[in-house]
């Protein structure tokens, strides 16, 4: 696998990312209340007639920022995509949150265009975006590293291939327990009400068991380690 | 041991948690424990392990310049990820063909990695060449990158090629290269030194027929008398003296005048042995006769004599004790190889020549030849003094043939002294420029080989780059 294809496979991802969470923007309770106010404003009878066109020329104007950063291609560039993406898709998680600490300032009502599981799946797509772009660049690196070192090119393309494999497959399951764990919730909050019920003070007892839990895996975690 | 670029991933995940509890999302819960499972699914999986190699190449002797193969099996199980695996070869080895160096892909199954090359032995030596190192990475590099170093032993032993001088015809009669003054004795007196077994000739004794060997040659095919041969007593002699000054460094790593100067001793060498010469070799430092000392006994013990009614006279004085440790003085290391006979020598001075290197020995050349003056006196040898002269650095050289001149004699008034001079200057010229420079240098020093000629040596001056060692020999017999 040549370092072209892991390239255009960065480009692919990262404009799917963008151009998802830019859609996912313009449909949320913020920036429709942002819109709002613009044409409510002293310049309002001028921007009136290009609102309709105002959306779209926000997702091409993003799209061509995600591109300019693609271009860049290094991990400082791909962190700032993040970064812009996760700006874009934060209205929309306020939408669905319970402390809604910026509607609450705003005297907002949440009316979001998108679902609650639209909204999970872009932010699912963000991050296999983020751990995807994260690891191309240093398989990037490793190439060159290798290159520079006298590998043999077969054997460079055979090691990208089998790096892009594995992490596509890490990404793939990742994605599917993450987005199983957040589907089944509502249905194990419901099976373990009942039990957790009759327990006194649950919790906190519950908290107890889980920081247990995590001291435990901590340190078996670094005696392993140290041995 | 997780990286510091795991981390960042821990930092994130912990973010959108503490955000997703700060705002009751359980989107942004959910979606922070992604980069905890993405990392712990990665983790679990492991990465590989390099658990044997193999190395198929086996002990070899080659001479310089000579190509070696080697291929090594590597085998590799555990988990997925980046191997990395070197073959570590001497400095002065150059890869030919294919690579010590291989990086791999290995996937879930278990895998074995061939490593293939073939390499040019430039320069003389004995090449242990046994590390394999490696290098174990993450796919992800998730895990800190494993180091290790294997073992798979092979001995490479990398003779110097001598420069043989066999084109010179009849060199007894018309060459004007020195023999040992006893080499006009063809007959000596035999030891008791069994040399060899040959085939009988004209002249041979009856009494040295080896009647076993003889009847064991005749049953086969040829119908010729074995005789045993003995060595000669105490005749034919020479010292060889190789120069390991820093100036012998002219040139590369592999190739330079330290190198030639070897070749042309290992051609003396060889070329004095094929003649039932015992050729005796020592390597000294030019450079040495800057701090050498007055010959004294190293060592003196103070005198600790107990004589009754002595008393010491002065008042005792309390010396405290030092800490500070009187450190070694720094003792001459002679590298002399005593004069032989036969392949045995020849096989002791070649494997002697496998260690030599620039400022191999500390003793100059007067010290050298002080060193070895019991093999010296008695013998009339004739002694070839390797090394490359240089204008106004000769007082090493001069203080040497001074000293020799205490322990050889002469044939026709000259005495036997053989000063072979390498011209180093065009060895290490590359350019055009540096080539002229050379020249240049080279004619500074021609009036000092007059000197040294009024002092009774042959000089004979060789120009690797220009001409060959036998020419070098021939130029010499015609030219006088």
């Amino acid at each position: 696998m040549r370092e072209g294809f892991v390239r255009t496979m960065e480009a692919l991802v990262a404009v799917a990312a963008t151009y998802m969470a830019a859609v996912t923007m313009v449909q949320t309770t913020l920036y429709n209340k942002i819109l709002t106010k613009i044409s409510n404003s002293v310049i309002g009878p001028l921007v009136q007639p290009y609102l309709p066109y105002f959306n779209i020329a926000i997702i091409i104007a993003v799209l061509f920022v995600c591109f300019t950063f693609w271009r860049k291609g290094d991990e400082v560039w791909f962190g700032r995509l993040f970064s812009l993406n996760m700006l874009m898709f934060f209205p929309s998680v306020l939408d669905f949150s319970t402390f809604n600490w910026v509607g609450l300032i705003f005297d907002l009502t949440p009316t979001p265009g998108v679902t609650h599981l639209w909204v999970f799946g872009v932010g699912l797509l963000l991050q296999i975006t983020y751990l995807i772009l994260r690891y191309t660049v240093r398989f990037r690196y490793v190439r060159d590293e290798l290159k520079g070192r006298g590998a043999d090119e077969q054997d460079i393309n055979d090691i990208t291939r089998g790096q892009v494999g594995y992490l596509v497959m890490l990404v793939m399951i990742t994605g599917g327990l993450t987005a199983g764990i957040y589907v089944a919730t509502p249905y194990m909050t419901k099976i373990a009400q009942a039990p957790l019920a009759g327990l006194p003070v649950p919790h906190m007892l519950v908290g107890f068991i889980v920081v247990v839990f995590i001291a435990a895996s901590m340190v078996m975690y670094l005696r392993a380690g140290s041995e | 041991m997780l990286t510091q670029d795991t981390l960042e991933l821990i930092v994130t995940a912990v973010v959108y948690l503490v955000l997703g509890m700060f705002l009751g999302n359980l989107i942004l819960i959910t979606l922070g424990l992604a980069p905890i499972l993405f990392l712990s699914i990665s983790i679990l999986v492991g990465q590989p392990t390099v658990t044997s190699v193999e190395r198929i190449g086996k002990d070899i002797k080659v001479n310089v310049d000579d190509k070696v193969s080697d291929s090594l099996q590597v085998t590799i199980d555990g988990g997925p990820g980046i191997v990395t695996v070197s073959d570590s070869l001497p400095k002065s080895f150059a890869l030919e063909e294919g690579n010590n160096f291989k990086a791999v892909w290995k996937g879930l199954r278990p895998k074995t990695i061939d490593l293939n090359y073939r390499a040019l032995c430039a320069k003389r030596g004995y090449f242990d060449v046994r590390q394999v190192n490696y290098e174990v990475r993450h796919p992800l590099q998730v895990s800190a990158n494993v180091l290790g170093v294997l073992n798979a032993k092979r001995a490479i032993i990398v003779q110097p090629q001598p420069l043989f001088v066999r084109k010179i015809k009849n060199h007894k009669s018309i060459s004007r290269i020195p023999m040992p003054m006893d080499a006009r004795f063809r007959f000596g007196i035999p030891t008791t030194d069994f040399k060899e077994i040959r085939e009988y000739g004209t002249g041979d004794n009856y009494r040295d027929i080896n009647w076993k060997a003889s009847a064991k040659h005749l049953s086969i095919s040829n119908p010729k008398f074995m005789v045993n041969d003995f060595e000669k007593e105490g005749k034919k002699v020479v010292w060889i003296f190789l120069d390991s000054a820093v100036h012998m460094a002219l040139g590369t790593t592999v190739n330079n005048t330290m190198e030639y100067a070897i070749r042309a001793a290992l051609g003396f060498t060889n070329f004095y042995l094929e003649r039932d010469c015992r050729v005796g070799f020592c390597v000294y430092n030019h450079d040495a006769s800057q701090w050498e000392g007055p010959f004294e006994k190293k060592d003196k013990q103070p005198l600790d004599l107990e004589l009754p009614g002595l008393e010491q006279m002065e008042p005792e004085v309390y010396i405290p004790e030092s800490d500070e440790k009187i450190l070694p003085t720094k003792k001459h290391t002679s590298r002399v190889l005593y004069p032989d006979t036969g392949k045995r020598q020849q096989y002791k001075i070649t494997r002697e020549m496998l260690h030599v290197e620039v400022k191999y020995s500390n003793e100059s050349l007067k010290e050298a030849i002080h060193s070895s003056r019991r093999y010296i006196v008695g013998t009339q040898p004739l002694f070839v003094l390797i090394s490359m002269i240089e204008g106004a650095r000769i007082q090493g050289i001069v203080e040497g043939i001074k000293e020799l001149h205490k322990y050889m004699g002469r044939v026709g008034g000259r005495p036997n002294i053989i000063l072979f001079n390498v011209q180093g200057y065009n060895i290490a010229a590359q350019s055009d420029q540096e080539k002229i420079a050379a020249g240049f240098l080279t004619y500074h020093t021609k009036p000092y080989y007059e000197f040294l000629r009024g002092m009774g040596v042959t000089v004979l001056n060789w120009d690797p780059i220009e001409e060959s060692f036998a020419r070098a020999l021939q130029r010499q017999r015609v030219g006088g």
